[in-house]
């Protein structure tokens, strides 16, 4: 009972422990973004502002086009997340559990896209989205941002430890692969495929260098692009110093979404799993 | 059966999807082309839209958007203009490729420092011949600014301002320390006196909190420091005459290095590896500075910083500034129509530069303006107004992102990190750079 | 015979079709350029011009090189490490029936959900050597100052002390779902048998996760491997390079030197030191599962 307790004890401190680590850094961003200017550069560091104020959000969405850029980068997001889904998905069941010839080769050219640095091929890229009248349109921060095999190698590994006794049983049925793609597989996916969105959602919400490049124009730009571009400069070593207290409200106003989506996942795939009976 | 078309049909789907957008996008695109505008140009009633590129980086930008709005809506020369804002290493990055897939802006901002290289790589249009034409003539500016704008005997960009290096203090620590705020430091040992006062600790418990002078251990504005502090030597430059070797491994290279370091190490009068001045000096860390006209964007937002500013003391036998300077450019396009609309847009902001001045800070390059007494009542700039004489450009390379870039293995990061963070003797430090820069030229 | 010639929609060509068709456009027509690229100077203006291995014995014979690619492995091997093992500790934490688990399991994912712009001007604000907040309180219990951004010897350290704090949400998650994946009945069986909680973790858990944390290492080895916007906002590759990375390079060739065939070079480096490790790795898990 005691050695219970004791492990019990330790284990609540770990947690605390790492929750302090991460919640600290948050703190400093909530606590900033609620001070004026003035008090952010006070010389101590005080934990609750002595005014608050809610200025540094107005000014933002007084001064910014802030909606707009939510809602381009809900589209690119969106758009990224889907077509990843609907085409890593299929992909990665082929790959666990059909036959095909040089199939080694075929998965080996699908971790190029996680060995090959993006900026390696940005260049070129860039020339080619332009050529195909791409450039400047949600589209084309879309669709490049989907090839990368994150999601088939995730599919894959999950997919491979299913049990394959349900499918053997599909197969006797006379069930065709896409029958048993859709039917048994995809839902049995759903923890994976959780673990797809949000990886694919905040890489694509928070990506920076290529929208920045890709679509400077005010119609499609990004928050992350609005923010470091027209807000404040992400460079060091540059003129001017950001504005903290501006860009700590920003750095808010982004995360209200996201966090928002994981929170009503994180329900969602523990549901998941325990209707679908993954046991 | 149906299940298995299912697939075909998402793909066709798809397929449609991406065609369908490539297709539709491109009327779209066809408007930037030049074809589209000199339909457009041939109505009268239309207005000729271009495409202004603003890389002048947050948050100054934002004057600058100011001014493109007041020009959308008050000008008679039958132009809309579009601004696309972007940053500095973004926008030198993008020009090249917009250049080379044929859809560049009509006019774009350019810093002086960037104008050789986009020149060399056939960007730029010559503006030689439009110059004149749009009222630009060279009795109207500053002689260094108007010579800034000149590769070989082509005229490649419009002056739009100038931003030298100046000293900045804080004019309530001046008096806590006793010293004269209306008599800034102008010679080194005054510089040192006042640097060593207003290094203190003020609540006495054993650290200093309070630094005379503020220089960071890394970035571009160290080494234009060391810079100035060499062109204040008489008859020393960076390179030699032909720009083709380093000339700066000299005894006065030396000397302005150790100087530098041994403000951080022997009069401990600058905090060690310093990260921002800027940050520091808005604190009241420290008393002194040195940077462009820009900071005073950010020093004005903060209330209670009184400050003030001074040229850079002459340390050495002269003065002398490092000074860069915003220019307006317009890419190659073979476009009349489209470029003479970017001209009058030019000398709108030209002939505007007082607002960004008042606003952004950075100095007017039009001897009008200089003299206006708009200028003179704006008193933070008049220090910056004495330097403009003894403003020094970078010197003019193809290789000027290479030479002076601001990256980790950028040459002169290298020197003042080496000699900064106390890893390298300045010596050592001066004779690998040298190599370095070399190795870069000869390319 | 007839129906096997037709086109079989069940085939695995058509699984991997939309895939593909995808990734040929926008990912290797571009992506393989870099190899015909890498023999060539091109500053993205005008045709590139053959310069044979120039590109290569130039970056052979450069003094930061050697640093990046020390660098880079030195980041890579620890982010990757720390990563998977915290991750994986924190999701057996989170998993068990602590009170405030899920308000833990939030704020632990919070900071992953921060565009790395943010987190990098927070991280170096907090880390200012003088008078920052972390530095601050060191002084304050009178310990020395850190020079956690200007230090060389320092700084690759605190951007993995940035990059775990804003990472490891996502591996915890992942790892939770996979744990919460795993049959109670192996478990029930196990301690009937008497197993420990220690011998469950190892003989139950370890091996059941094996795919996902193949998977994970996989994805840190990647994502760390090709770091960059951390030391991009946090120390610009500095002090002295020792936050400079391969893909730091490659980014400063391109975007700023504009020496696009000397960065496909750095590029095609880069692939093959990837290739060879995966390999290394592939015929090790081949040896551990035979």
């Amino acid at each position: 009972m005691n050695k219970k307790k004791i492990s019990l004890f330790f284990m609540y401190l770990i947690m605390f422990i790492v929750t302090v680590y991460y919640l600290i850094p948050i703190l400093v961003l909530i606590s900033t973004s609620l001070k004026p200017q003035g008090q952010v550069l006070s010389r101590t560091w005080q934990w609750i502002p002595e005014t608050i104020t809610l200025d540094n959000y107005k000014y933002i969405l007084q001064q910014y086009p802030y909606l707009k850029w939510t809602l381009n980068s809900l589209i690119v997001t969106g758009g990224t997340v889907l077509l990843t889904l609907s085409i890593s998905l299929p992909a990665g069941y082929a790959f666990a559990r059909l036959k095909m010839r040089r199939k080694n080769l075929l998965f080996s050219l699908v971790l190029l896209t996680i060995m090959i640095p993006f900026f390696a091929y940005t260049p070129q890229l860039y020339l080619l989205i332009t050529k195909l009248g791409l450039k400047n349109t949600y589209l084309g921060l879309i669709v490049p941002m989907s090839t990368s095999g994150v999601s088939i190698f995730l599919f894959r590994q999950f997919i491979e430890q299913l049990p394959p006794e349900l499918e053997e049983a599909a197969v006797l049925d006379g069930c065709s692969n896409w029958g048993i793609f859709s039917k048994i597989i995809l839902p049995l996916t759903k923890p994976a495929i959780t673990t797809s969105v949000i990886f694919t959602a905040v890489k694509s919400w928070n990506n920076l260098m290529w929208p920045l490049i890709a679509s400077s124009d005010n119609a499609v730009k990004t928050l992350p692009v609005g923010l470091s571009v027209n807000v404040f400069q992400v460079e060091t070593g540059l003129n001017n110093q950001p504005p903290y207290g501006i860009v700590m409200a920003a750095a808010l106003l982004s995360i209200i979404l996201p966090i928002l989506l994981f929170i009503f996942l994180q329900k969602y795939f523990i549901q998941g799993i325990a209707t679908t009976g993954l046991k | 059966m149906l299940k298995k078309y299912g697939l075909l049909v998402s793909l066709i789907v798809l397929s449609l999807v991406l065609t369908s957008c490539a297709t539709s996008t491109e009327p779209v695109e066809t408007v930037d082309t030049p074809t589209e505008s000199e339909a457009v140009a041939e109505v009268p009633a239309e207005k000729t839209t271009i495409v202004f590129w603003n890389g002048v980086g947050a948050p100054e930008n934002v004057v600058l958007t100011e001014l493109v709005k007041e020009y959308n809506e008050t000008n008679q020369d039958n132009v809309y203009v579009e601004e696309v804002i972007l940053d500095w290493s973004t926008l030198y990055s993008k020009i090249l490729l917009d250049f080379e897939t044929g859809t560049p802006p009509d006019i774009m901002t350019i810093q002086q420092s960037g104008l050789y290289q986009n020149v060399d790589l056939g960007v730029l249009a010559d503006l030689t011949n439009l110059m004149p034409e749009y009222g630009f003539v060279k009795e109207d500016f500053i002689e260094s600014a108007w010579n800034g704008s000149f590769i070989g005997d082509q005229q490649y960009a419009i002056p739009f301002d100038l931003h030298p290096l100046a000293l900045y203090y804080n004019v309530d620590l001046f008096k806590d320390a006793g010293l004269d705020p209306e008599n800034p430091p102008a010679t080194m040992d005054e510089f040192l006196e006042a640097a060593q006062k207003l290094t203190v600790d003020t609540n006495e418990d054993g650290n200093i909190d309070q630094y005379g002078f503020g220089l960071a251990y890394s970035g571009g504005i160290p080494f234009r420091t060391w810079m100035s502090l060499l062109w204040q030597h008489e008859g020393e430059d960076i390179l030699n005459e032909s720009k083709t070797e380093a000339a700066f491994n000299t005894e006065a290279g030396l000397e302005s290095l150790e100087f530098l370091q041994d403000l951080v190490y022997e009069y401990k009068v600058v905090p060690e590896q310093e990260q921002s001045p800027d940050d520091d000096f808005m604190k009241g860390i420290v008393a002194m500075m040195i940077s462009g006209p820009w900071s005073q964007f950010d020093f004005n937002t903060v209330d209670g910083l009184e400050y003030a500013t001074a040229p850079l003391p002459v340390f050495y036998d002269q003065p002398a500034a490092w000074a860069d300077s915003h220019m307006l450019a317009l890419p190659n396009t073979n476009d009349d129509v489209r470029m003479a609309a970017a001209m009058s847009f030019a000398s709108f902001l030209s002939d505007n530069s007082l607002t960004w001045t008042q606003k952004a800070g950075h100095l007017p390059v039009k001897l009008s303006v200089l003299e206006s007494d708009e200028f003179k009542a704006l008193e933070k700039s008049q220090a910056f107004a004495v330097t403009l004489p003894d403003a020094h450009y970078y010197p003019s390379i193809k290789n000027e992102s290479l030479v002076f870039g601001r990256d980790s293995n950028s040459p002169f990061v290298v020197l003042v990190e080496s000699t900064l963070l106390n890893s390298m003797t300045p010596k050592d430090a001066l004779a690998e750079v040298e190599i370095m820069v070399n190795e870069l030229l000869a390319q | 015979m007839f129906r096997k010639k037709r086109i079989n929609f069940g085939s695995a060509g058509w699984f991997l079709l939309p895939y593909f068709l995808v990734y040929f456009l926008f990912f290797f027509l571009p992506a393989i350029s870099i190899l015909p690229m890498s023999f060539t100077e091109w500053s993205i203006i005008g045709t590139p011009k053959f310069v044979g291995f120039a590109n290569f014995k130039s970056i052979f014979s450069n003094r930061f090189f050697v640093q990046a690619l020390s660098n880079t492995f030195v980041y890579t091997i620890l982010v990757t490490v720390i990563l998977t093992v915290l991750g994986l500790l924190l999701a057996i934490l989170l998993n068990q029936k602590l009170r405030g688990r899920v308000i833990a399991r939030t704020i632990i994912i919070m900071p992953y959900v921060i565009s790395s712009a943010v987190a990098g001007i927070l991280w170096k604000w907090m880390f200012e050597r003088n008078f920052g907040i972390i530095n601050t309180y060191l002084q304050q219990m009178g310990l020395p100052l850190v020079g956690w951004l200007s230090d060389p010897q320092i700084a690759l350290y605190s951007i993995i002390i940035v990059n775990i704090w804003w990472s490891v949400g996502f591996n915890t998650v992942t790892f939770l779902a996979a744990i919460q994946g795993i049959p109670d009945e192996l478990y029930q069986a196990a301690r009937v048998d008497g197993a420990s909680s220690f011998q469950c973790f190892k003989y139950i858990t370890i091996p059941q996760l094996k795919p996902i944390i193949l998977y994970i290492t996989v994805l840190c080895a990647a994502n760390s491997f090709q770091m960059f916007d951390e030391a991009y906002v946090l120390t610009q590759g500095g002090p002295l390079g020792s936050t400079t990375t391969l893909v730091y390079q490659i980014y400063t060739e391109a975007f700023k030197s504009f020496r696009i065939g000397y960065s496909s070079a750095l590029s095609v480096i880069t692939c093959a030191i990837i290739i060879l490790i995966t390999l290394f790795q592939m015929k090790i898990n081949k040896g551990e599962n035979a």
